[in-house]
């Protein structure tokens, strides 16, 4: 299942094919005369409608400085389109990770984005999504997130990137769709419900209506160590001491569970309540596997662990 | 989008630039709701006061508007756009929190510069016009770029000067259009001859260093005593005043040689231009006995010139000139009636004089020579602060003060002459004119208007006299000011025009004229005639398909010229000036057998050359550490004046480096 923006229409349809055709995707694409577009903007087509309002001025009172004028403002449209040309000419995009996130919070891609002279004025996109804005690209390599909205689990390709820029007057918009063949997987929301679980030691299965709650008893400080996790640091205790210090939580080493799909609900549903499960689990540091019908994944525990069980989540087909 | 501040700044700035140079055109109202609005722009932007409630501004500018319907009468329809324009302007720019409000208002400015340009001719105004383009265009690039206001103001420079190349070729290229609806006269200053003139009328005018044109002369100018342009015959003299009479257009609009008066084929006819600045009035003064086969000059009886529309712009138009006098019909009776007429009382000393004068001499020729004779003597002189005269104002001038200038002297001289029974006029116009150093232009200022007599004398027909000429000779050789001595800082109040008389002014005068003529003519008077004439000599004339051809190459050829501009601008940027100084360095050390291995860095590098060569490294250790500190311990935010500090110090330690380096040179040389 993947979620592709939305195509409306004949038209647009058309001219996606089209820029398929005339921008292949790839992950690194440098900007070029093939790959920008660029049109008046309203204040463009106004200053066009002044420059020619004063040819007429101009022609009328057979005044040859106004029409210098006029030809001069005409004149200095087309070196706005120059320079707008230029100012995404030689623009360099490297697609990043895209990172995975539950349905319903937005996905962040990383993009590498780097000019071989300073360009200004720079807004970045997907079709969905809020634009990022760059006031000004200097020509070493900087790394950006670009934020793609989510409604459902599943691959999330996030389609082309529209990079688009006003500069230098904001008489013309140049702009140009890149699709940098970025993809990242959407998890389930995660909503408590029904999910298959077995624990394993008694060896019987249980269905809970609602995630038990944290067993987070606070135990102790202990010595941090590279993987603990950041929510594990002690940062009062740095504050105070200076001393990287993690909290030990001792958490009754729960059962360890075997999870699969409750049979009883919808497939969407189930999946939500497994993903909110997972979640749980790996909060209390109960170690578990999750059995799907194209996926085995064994009894562990960790953040990895949690990222491939939510990844085979996110990927589960509807059985033929 | 909300505006960033430089532009706030800037707008500011360009606002002022564009609405000054109109200040002149726009009534004190406009300028104090302009003024108000820049004022609350700046507290906008000190973040003083809060921007204005809509509703204010919308009551402001419904005020505005019905002012304006209200006085629109008396400004004229064009200045009351340019009001209303302005007041467009001032207002937006208040509530502009925008970039589309920001577009809005910049391209009400460039209108707004278009409009001033409208009756201004002179080369001047072109500078004007491209440092306000640049003004105005710099709020845009501010928004869109976010950069120090100097180099703003820089990258907005360099579009404008990226942009006249086009510009230019649009000028040549693009065909000239007829004016598409009909232009109200605008309302000019007055200043100039009038159309009736009394005894002390014209001393203001010669306070005006307005031009009223130039002429260019094919061949050598006339000398100074035939430079008399004539504008007006006035013949009606009511005791106080001289009233012009309206000639009737000759006979045949367009004049032809063989009707006109000096006509003749063998008349040596010269060709002048006469360059005249706009002037609400018809006349145009010209030499005696000039024609022009333009339609937009039609010829008067008394050989006078008229333009059939005022003109309203700065005109160019070609005359011929006979410098032959010409041989006038004889006169009708009534035209003689005319020309005899006088009040039919006062100046009673004069009329005495003029009878007595009429006994004394019957040939009419030694009879004007006898009214002449005492304007050449004492105590008559030429003053421009004659004093108050009277009733009786030629009898007060002749008989009492004897000293006026030009207008009292004709005035007198016609009265006389009418009395003594000969037929005169009255003619004003211009005398003189400043010849531009290469001798071929003659600029005409207000301040040559002059007043002078023609008489009809049987045998000669008529005659120009000029009673000035008698009492002040300086005056038509050399100016107005060289017949006044002392009295000449009265011709202007102005104190550059106050040093009109000397030489280097004259000369500096002479060279802006030229400037100022060359540009009416080729940018000012580039009309389709020029243009016609200009693809006639490049092309060898004029088809579609050559026009199409020449458009298409030239905009090819600045495509190019524009694309290779950006390229060069694209230019990898160079190398950093320590690096590229460092590497030279290297490079003799290299010949020396101690250079820099690839992948080494600076101090790597000098590691090994202590092992090796420790003489060198010790040479090198000072300047290795100042080039490691300015390459990689500095950034861009350091305080400039430290990098500065940092790069003198380097550049010291490298000429030490580099003199121990020649110091050495001998010794590999030495004994091994």
């Amino acid at each position: 299942m993947s979620t592709n923006p939305p195509t409306s229409g004949l038209g647009q349809r058309l001219y996606l094919r089209w820029l398929r055709r005339r921008l292949p995707p790839s992950p690194r694409q440098t900007l070029s005369h093939r790959s920008i577009f660029i049109l008046p903007t309203k204040g463009g087509m106004g200053f066009l409608a002044m420059a020619l309002m004063l040819f007429l001025l101009g022609t009328n009172y057979q005044n040859n400085l106004v029409l210098i004028l006029a030809f001069l403002l005409l004149s200095l449209f087309n070196t706005a389109l120059l320079l707008a040309f230029r100012n995404l000419a030689g623009l360099t995009l490297a697609a990043g990770d895209g990172h995975h996130r539950h349905a319903g919070s937005p996905v962040p891609f990383d993009l590498s984005v780097s000019a071989p002279r300073p360009l200004y004025q720079i807004s970045l996109r997907y079709a969905e999504g809020p634009a990022r804005r760059l006031e000004r690209v200097r020509p070493e390599a900087s790394k950006l997130q670009l934020l793609h909205p989510t409604q459902r689990r599943g691959v999330l390709r996030p389609g082309r990137i529209r990079i688009e820029s006003r500069y230098p007057l904001g008489l013309c918009r140049v702009w140009s769709h890149l699709d940098l063949t970025q993809s990242a997987l959407v998890w389930p929301r995660a909503v408590p419900g029904t999910v298959r679980k077995e624990t394993k030691l008694q060896g019987q299965t249980e269905h809970s209506r609602h995630s038990q709650p944290g067993l987070e008893d606070f135990h102790g400080l202990a010595r941090w160590q590279p993987g603990h996790g950041r929510s594990r640091i002690a940062w009062k205790q740095l504050a105070q001491t200076g001393q990287m210090q993690s909290k030990a939580f001792c958490s009754p080493q729960g059962q360890p569970c075997h999870l699969a799909l409750a049979q009883s609900v919808p497939l969407e549903t189930g999946l939500s309540a497994l993903a909110a499960e997972l979640q749980t689990l790996e909060a209390q540091g109960t170690p578990y596997s999750l059995t799907l019908a194209d996926a085995r994944l064994p009894m562990a525990q960790g953040a990895s662990h949690l990222k491939r069980c939510l990844d085979s989540l996110a990927r589960h087909r509807r059985a033929p | 989008m909300t505006l960033n501040r430089p532009a706030q700044g800037w707008l500011l700035v360009s606002q002022l630039g564009v609405v000054l140079p109109l200040a002149h055109h726009t009534p004190p109202w406009t300028l104090g709701i302009f003024a108000l609005c820049l004022l609350w722009r700046v507290g906008i932007y000190l973040g003083r006061v809060a921007r204005p409630p809509r509703a204010l501004i919308n009551l402001l500018g419904l005020g505005a508007i019905l002012t304006l319907v209200g006085v629109m009468e008396s400004l004229g329809t064009m200045s009351a756009l340019i009001n209303l324009l302005l007041l467009a302007y001032a207002l937006k720019a208040i509530e502009s929190t925008t970039r589309a409000d920001l577009t809005v208002v910049v391209i009400t400015g460039y209108f707004l510069i278009g409009m001033q340009l409208i009756h201004q001719f002179n080369p001047a105004i072109a500078l004007q016009l491209i440092l306000l383009t640049v003004l105005n265009t710099t709020p845009l690039l501010a928004q869109y770029r976010p950069d120090t206001p100097l180099r703003v103001v820089r990258q907005a420079m360099v579009m404008i000067l990226m942009s006249l190349p086009l510009a230019l070729l649009l000028f040549m290229v693009v065909p000239r259009l007829s004016p598409i609806w009909q232009i109200q006269s605008p309302a000019l200053a007055r200043t100039g001859l009038s159309d009736s003139l009394a005894l002390g009328d014209l001393a203001q005018l010669s306070r005006s260093d307005r031009l009223v044109f130039r002429a260019r002369f094919d061949g050598p100018p006339p000398p100074p005593e035939a430079r008399y342009w004539r504008a007006l015959v006035l013949e009606h003299y009511d005791g106080t005043r001289w009233q012009a009479n309206t000639p009737p257009p000759r006979t045949g609009s367009r004049p032809d040689l063989e009707h006109w008066p000096s006509g003749g084929p063998d008349t040596p006819w010269q060709a002048y231009q006469l360059l005249v600045e706009p002037n609400p009035n018809p006349w145009l003064p010209s030499l005696k006995g000039s024609i022009s086969e333009d339609p937009q000059v039609i010829a008067l009886e008394d050989q006078l010139l008229n333009w059939r529309v005022p003109r309203h712009s700065r005109t160019a138009i070609a005359l011929l000139w006979p410098s032959t006098s010409a041989q006038a019909p004889p006169l009708t009776e009534a035209a003689r009636q005319r020309l005899l007429q006088l009040p039919a009382e006062g100046e009673p000393r004069a009329r005495a004089w003029a009878e007595k004068l009429r006994d004394q001499y019957p040939d009419a020729n030694a009879r004007l020579n006898a009214i002449m004779a005492p304007f050449s003597q004492a105590p008559f002189r030429y003053t421009l602060k004659p004093p108050a005269l009277g009733p009786d104002p030629i009898d007060g001038f002749l008989f009492d003060h004897q000293a006026g200038f030009c207008a009292h002297y004709a005035s007198a001289m016609v009265f006389v002459a009418r009395a003594a029974g000969i037929p005169a006029r009255m003619v004003s116009g211009y005398q003189g004119g400043e010849l531009s150093p290469s001798g071929q232009l003659l600029s005409v200022y207000q301040f040559n208007a002059h007043a002078w007599t023609e008489v009809y004398l049987e045998q000669t027909g008529w005659q120009r006299i000029d009673p000035t000429a008698a009492v002040a000779p300086a005056r038509i050789e050399q100016g107005p000011e060289a017949a006044l001595g002392e009295e000449a800082h009265l011709l202007s109040e102005d104190a550059w025009l106050s040093g009109r008389g000397s030489a280097w002014s004259v000369q500096i005068r002479g060279w802006l004229a030229q400037l100022d003529y060359q540009w009416s003519q080729w940018v000012m008077g580039f009309d389709e005639h020029r243009q016609l004439a200009l693809w006639q000599r490049w092309l060898g004339g004029l088809s579609l398909l050559k026009g199409v051809g020449v458009i298409l190459a030239a905009l090819v050829l600045l495509a190019l010229g524009q694309l290779a501009l950006t390229l060069w601008r694209q230019r990898p940027p160079r190398v950093e000036t320590p690096v590229r100084l460092y590497r030279q360095t290297l490079k003799r050390l290299e010949r020396l057998g101690a250079g820099i291995l690839p992948g080494e860095g600076p101090l790597t590098h000098l590691a090994r050359l202590r092992r090796g060569h420790p003489e060198l490294a010790a040479a090198l250790a000072p300047l290795c550490q100042a080039f490691v500190s300015l390459r990689y311990e500095t950034d861009s935010t350091d305080d400039k004046g430290d990098v500065e500090q940092q790069l003198k110090a380097f550049r010291h330690h490298r000429r030490r480096f580099h003199r121990a380096l020649r110091r050495r040179k001998p010794a590999p040389a030495g004994p091994e």
